[in-house]
């Protein structure tokens, strides 16, 4: 009789003799060990939340009372904790000091601040989304899902004795996190009615690696493991390229009317809309979208041409730093897609001369 | 019986023989054996087994220690891992560690890139600079939290460094304490896990104390990263903010007392200013150079293609119109309408001249048009007289002799039709009248293009005489006159001391800025020293920028940047007054340095603005000396009012009152003289303050107390004016600006005939002589509001001193928290320290 299964499957198990498994019974099994789930942009948001109100909750507490089940994953999971924190406070040292100053100047000092914060979500938006335009095309290229996410039960060791042994804390990973160990053994079976290497396959078959392998999965596994490698390096790299050309356009001009108008700029605008408890939240929609997407246009523009004036110094500026963003990028796609690097040993060139007879002496 | 056991004498006594002979066999059982091992010992070499057992790795990993002074060897090594680490990531070659590493690498280096875009965007060399102290600073917070606030106070607490590193086998340097599930403690001999344990507090007596040790450290250290992460989201942004903040004062004007950094950084940002200033000026003295540099690349391609476009057209008012604002380059410079007149100049309408050409066209014009014949072509006398048009042109002199004898011809052909000659004659005129406007011409268009060209030279060079100049004077952050301005105002606005309940006071509005103001000058009045310590400290920042723009000096050898201004201004304009003359524009030089009309020309206006601005930005600053000085003034007459029995006759004799007046009049006389100073504008000297017909007298004292009297004593010794000629003279550079200006005032300011007033026949004037009626110049010399001034700089100091309260405070409150949080650390619980004793 299996035991143990942890939190996740409370579901009571119909008894039989052991000899045979039932699809309750396998899927018990199945779910008790390190599994792949879904990689679908739904799925991994799930996945976020959960880690990310896990990173304030209950790492934290494990963490400040010494837990010896605190492991390596939640430390870097709490890493994130930081990042938006950070961003908050970095919004915050603009924004609250404002309200003290004089009307003239506290407009003034408001443009700035409503900028400045615009620029802290700009750079953790398209830092997150700068990685998703090279991992996209290489998905389509080859096959590889880099974030391929699994869900891993890992055992908790009794915290003290007496406690209550058997219990299982659930950790998100990604099959690739690690480059020098990956999870290879749950890439196999990868579809139910397919065969066992059909993912090694897929990827050796996109690759330009060959088709109808014997063993896809030993030709393919070192070349999947460069292309990880390779997609990492550009994602990091260009990734905080895109994320500083997001601050440099919510420091542009064309922002002010919708932020500072007069009348209220949007900030103020959604506050008091919240406070009237969503009155008029179709029309308030419609205009902060329409004037949101003016805004942005006008900022691309200034960004392009240099500001205002069109000033010269400027324009050269924002045209390298978009050039520099978008050229990176696509050297980043086609260097990851593509194994330009692929260099052949001796070994695997075959000294035996299959023409030839050879003896046994 | 075998070998063996005979040489282990073992006996087997069976056969019963003798002893002796028993003895006999075992002692030769015995030797053989000895000579048996003795041979195998011999052959056989004796067995190492070096090579028979694995040997185990020698331990290549160690504890590390990073001093302080390692950090500019490590942060190069840093740079050449790097470069390696990209390289082996794009060829796919890398491990986890150097993708980990690659982040932080990546993270450094796209924050240096945004800084390098907004600097381009930074309107003031400060602002620039900035950018990069704060990229710096937000780094150097994301390092030195953990270190001043994490580890250094649990290091002192409890004896651990929790990031302490180590280098593994694969020589990767690693936080020992990073993973809590993962620790090496392989690398740390007994002794020192022993030592370390004393250093914990684990008692001495424990069984199985090192895993006691183990379990302590490992707890805190988790603890330790734990708090760095919750707390490092809060502390980077105030540590970065509260660290520019502290950055961007050392590039104020350092005071006396503040040594180095600010010295240096000032002295730096002065360079730095100076540099900016030199550059311009070379360029202006290499504007020859720059503009034929630039000339040769100018194609005139839109110039062309108007022309281009209107070559057929029959030139007008709108065409030229056209052509002027193509031409005039920098509109500030010379505005089109100045252009067009040159232009129509050059293409003045000329009556058509007299060819062949002309003549038949105007023949073709006639038949076409003529009405008088009908249909009956046979009556139209000039059917074929084409030919003989032609000949009568080519006959006569001008167009007019050529009229005169068509008329003459048609007469002759058709004596008695008068109809057909007046619309003959007609048709001439209109023929003339159309062809009058004629169209551009090859001549034109060649001296448009001289015309243009050498307008681009002017404007060319004048643009970077400009640049020089509004570097200077300009009204703009980072600009020379800015910044002096700002030192005056701030020394001003520090010598009131005001205190931080008092800057909240002003900051609210100029009511109550003025009541502090008059009270704290009151109170400086009264102590001599604090008073010329505040002078001297506002004086020496007017004389800054006096220096700075440099008066000229006496003896001619340095000169001032007006008059260096104002000779180069000249210099170009009338270099290309010249040039345009003889190239035949004199429209554009009478522009430029204006000729017989009374119109005002370009020259006279650049160097009035030049001027004007100067005097705006000197009086300002002169201002607030005088201010000081007349509270001084009014101070000493309160003492000596106060000492002697016939307090204020001083005042009231230089002011011609009378004898009698009381010591209330007085003193609210002085108020109100305090308050035009303070909060009064050119508008309170026009209307007199608003004081009525019969306080005309009170206008009269104030206009001389004000201006007429003396300085102060204390000012005096300031301002090195002395009895003493010979002094004087020694300090004439310096005593000189202060002097004019007072002259200035009241020549201007003070002499009421300037001003339109009711009942000037009422009025007796303070004697003086001179002018200096010119609106503006009055307007500049009455200076800014006081009251104003304090309190916007009350609002600028009060806005930054509630930012950094609040700021500040919160910073205090969160490294309170984390001291106090590290304080409960490492608290291991019984069941840690202390086993279960087996039962057995």
């Amino acid at each position: 009789m299996i035991s143990a299964v942890g939190p996740q499957n409370t579901k009571k198990i119909k008894k039989n003799d052991g000899f045979y498994t039932t699809p309750e019974l396998e899927k018990a099994i199945h779910d008790s060990h390190a599994h792949l789930v879904s990689g679908n942009p739904l799925n991994q948001s799930r996945i976020q939340v959960d880690k990310l109100f896990n990173a304030m909750t209950v790492y934290p507490a494990k963490g400040l009372t010494g837990s010896p089940n605190s492991n390596f994953y939640e430390f870097l999971t709490m890493g994130t904790v930081p990042y938006l924190v950070g961003s908050a406070m970095l919004m915050a040292v603009f924004n609250l000091a404002t309200k003290y100053f004089e009307p003239n100047q506290a407009k003034h000092a408001r443009e700035l601040g409503h900028k400045m914060a615009l620029g802290v979500i700009f750079y953790g938006l398209m830092k997150s989304l700068s990685k998703k335009f090279i991992e996209v095309p290489v998905y389509l290229k080859t096959g590889v899902d880099i974030n391929t996410p699994y869900k891993d039960m890992k055992s908790q060791l009794p915290e003290y004795p007496g406690d209550k042994e058997g219990k299982k804390s659930v950790e998100y990973h990604k099959v690739f996190e690690s480059v020098d160990f990956p999870r290879w053994d749950l890439l196999y079976d990868y579809k139910k009615d397919k065969p066992r290497n059909y993912y090694y396959d897929r990827v050796a078959e996109n690759m330009g690696l060959g088709k109808d392998l014997p063993a896809s999965d030993q030709v393919a596994k070192p070349k999947i493991r460069e292309m990880i490698i390779r997609t990492r390096t550009w994602t990091t790299l260009t990734s905080y390229i895109w994320a500083g050309l997001g601050v440099a356009l919510a420091v542009q001009d064309g922002w002010n009317d919708l932020l500072t108008r007069k009348g209220g700029g949007i900030v103020k605008r959604t506050l008091s809309m919240i406070k009237d408890r969503g009155k008029g939240f179709g029309e308030f929609a419609k205009d902060a979208f329409l004037d949101t997407k003016e805004a942005f246009k006008t900022s691309c523009k200034q960004l392009y041409n240099g500001g205002v004036n069109n000033s010269k110094l400027k324009a050269l500026a924002g045209r390298a730093y978009i050039y520099t963003a978008v050229g990176t990028t696509l050297a980043g796609i086609f260097m990851s897609a593509f194994d330009f690097f692929n260099d052949k040993t001796e070994q695997d060139e075959s000294k035996i001369d299959y023409k030839d007879d050879y003896t046994v002496g | 019986m075998n070998l063996l056991d005979a040489a282990l004498n073992k006996q087997n006594n069976l056969n019963g023989t003798s002893v002796q002979k028993n003895e006999q066999v075992a002692q030769n059982n015995a030797i053989h054996a000895h000579n048996l091992l003795k041979w195998a010992s011999d052959t056989f070499e004796p067995v190492s087994t070096d090579g028979l057992i694995k040997p185990d790795r020698p331990q290549r990993s160690y504890i590390v220690d990073d001093p302080f002074y390692m950090a500019p060897i490590n942060f190069l090594n840093d740079i050449k891992e790097n470069i390696i680490n990209i390289k082996n990531g794009i060829q796919g070659k890398s491990n986890d560690h150097d993708l980990g590493r690659m982040n932080d690498f990546a993270m450094k280096a796209g924050a240096l890139g945004l800084a390098g875009y907004l600097f381009t965007r930074g309107k003031s060399a400060r602002t620039k600079a900035m950018e990069f102290v704060g990229f710096g600073a937000f780094f150097a917070a994301m390092a030195l939290w953990p270190k001043l606030f994490i580890q250094a106070p649990i290091k002192a607490m409890y004896g651990l460094d929790i990031h302490q590193r180590y280098v593994d086998n694969e020589g990767r340097k690693k936080m020992f304490f990073q993973d809590p599930q993962y620790i090496p403690w392989n690398l740390y001999t007994d002794e020192e896990l022993s030592a370390l344990g004393d250093r914990l507090g684990v008692p001495k007596d424990v069984h199985n104390r090192n895993e006691v040790i183990r379990k302590k450290a490992h707890k805190i250290a988790l603890q330790g990263n734990t708090l760095w992460m919750l707390t490092a989201g809060f502390a980077t942004p105030l540590f970065c903010a509260l660290g520019c903040n502290g950055i961007e004062k050392l590039f104020n004007p350092p005071s006396e007392k503040s040594g180095f950094p600010r010295n240096v950084i000032y002295a730096m940002a002065s360079s730095i200013e100076k540099r900016r200033i030199d550059k311009a000026e070379d360029k202006v003295k290499n504007s020859a150079a720059i503009a034929s540099k630039k000339l040769e690349k100018y194609e005139q391609r839109k110039l062309n293609a108007l022309l281009g476009m209107y070559k057929n057209r029959p030139i007008d008012d709108e065409l030229i119109e056209v052509i002027a604002k193509e031409l005039s380059h920098d509109s500030d410079l010379l505005q089109s309408e100045y252009v067009s007149k040159q232009i129509k100049d050059i293409v003045k309408n000329q009556s058509p001249s007299l060819t062949k050409d002309y003549a038949t066209r105007l023949y073709s014009y006639i038949m076409e048009n003529i009405e008088t014949f009908d249909d009956d072509v046979e009556l139209n006398v000039l059917a074929d007289k084409k030919a003989q048009i032609e000949q009568l042109a080519e006959k006569s002199k001008n167009l007019s002799g050529f009229t005169n004898s068509l008329l003459h011809y048609v007469d002759n052909l058709d004596p008695d039709n008068e109809e057909l000659l007046e619309e003959v004659r007609t048709l001439c005129n209109d023929f003339k009248a159309q062809n009058s406007k004629r169209i551009l011409t090859i001549d034109d268009i060649e001296q448009l293009r001289v015309l243009d060209k050498k307008l681009y030279e002017f404007s060319i060079k004048k643009q970077l005489l400009d640049h020089y100049n509004l570097l200077y004077f300009n009204n703009a952050e980072g600009t020379i006159a800015a910044n002096r301005w700002n030192n005056v105002s701030k020394a001003f606005f520090n010598s009131l001391g005001l205190s931080s309940e008092e800057i909240a006071k002003a900051k609210q509005g100029e009511d109550a800025a003025y009541k502090l103001v008059v009270e704290k000058l009151e109170n400086l009045a009264k102590d001599d020293e604090a008073y010329k310590n505040a002078f001297s400290k506002v004086y020496t920042a007017v004389l800054d920028f006096d220096k700075t723009v440099l008066p000229d000096a006496p003896d001619g050898t340095s000169q001032g940047i007006k008059s260096i201004l104002e000779k180069r201004y000249t210099t170009l304009f009338d270099e290309y007054a010249e040039v345009f003359d003889n190239l035949g524009f004199s429209k554009i030089k009478e522009r430029l340095v204006g000729g017989n009309t009374r119109q005002g020309c370009l020259k006279d206006n650049v160097l009035d603005r030049i001027s004007r601005r100067i005097n705006e930005l000197r009086n300002g600053m002169y201002k607030f000396l005088q201010v000081l000085d007349f509270f001084k003034r009014a101070g000493d007459i309160e003492k000596e009012g106060q000492s002697s029995a016939n307090g204020y006759l001083s005042y009231r004799a230089s002011n011609g009152l009378d004898l009698k007046a009381t010591k209330e009049t007085l003193m609210s006389d002085i108020a109100k003289y305090k308050a035009l100073l303070v909060k009064g504008t050119i508008a309170d000297y026009t209307t007199k303050s608003g004081l009525k017909n019969p306080q005309v007298a009170l206008y009269d004292r104030m206009m001389k107390y004000i201006f007429t009297t003396d300085f102060a004593d204390s000012t005096k010794e300031i301002l090195g004016i002395s009895d003493n000629a010979a002094v004087e003279q020694a300090q004439l550079g310096e005593t000189t600006f202060v002097k004019t200006f007072t002259k200035k005032i009241q020549d201007t300011l003070a002499n009421l005939g300037n001003f339109s007033y009711p009942h000037a026949e009422k009025v007796t004037t303070l004697g003086v002589s001179g002018g200096g009626g010119d609106i503006l110049v009055r307007d500049s010399l009455a200076g800014p509001r006081i009251d104003r001034v304090v309190r916007e700089t009350a609002s600028e100091v009060f806005n930054t001193s509630k930012w950094l309260k609040m700021f500040g405070g919160a910073t205090a409150a969160l490294i309170g928290v984390t001291l106090l949080a590290e304080v409960f650390f490492g608290n291991l619980k019984k069941h840690d320290v202390y086993s279960k004793k087996d039962k057995r």
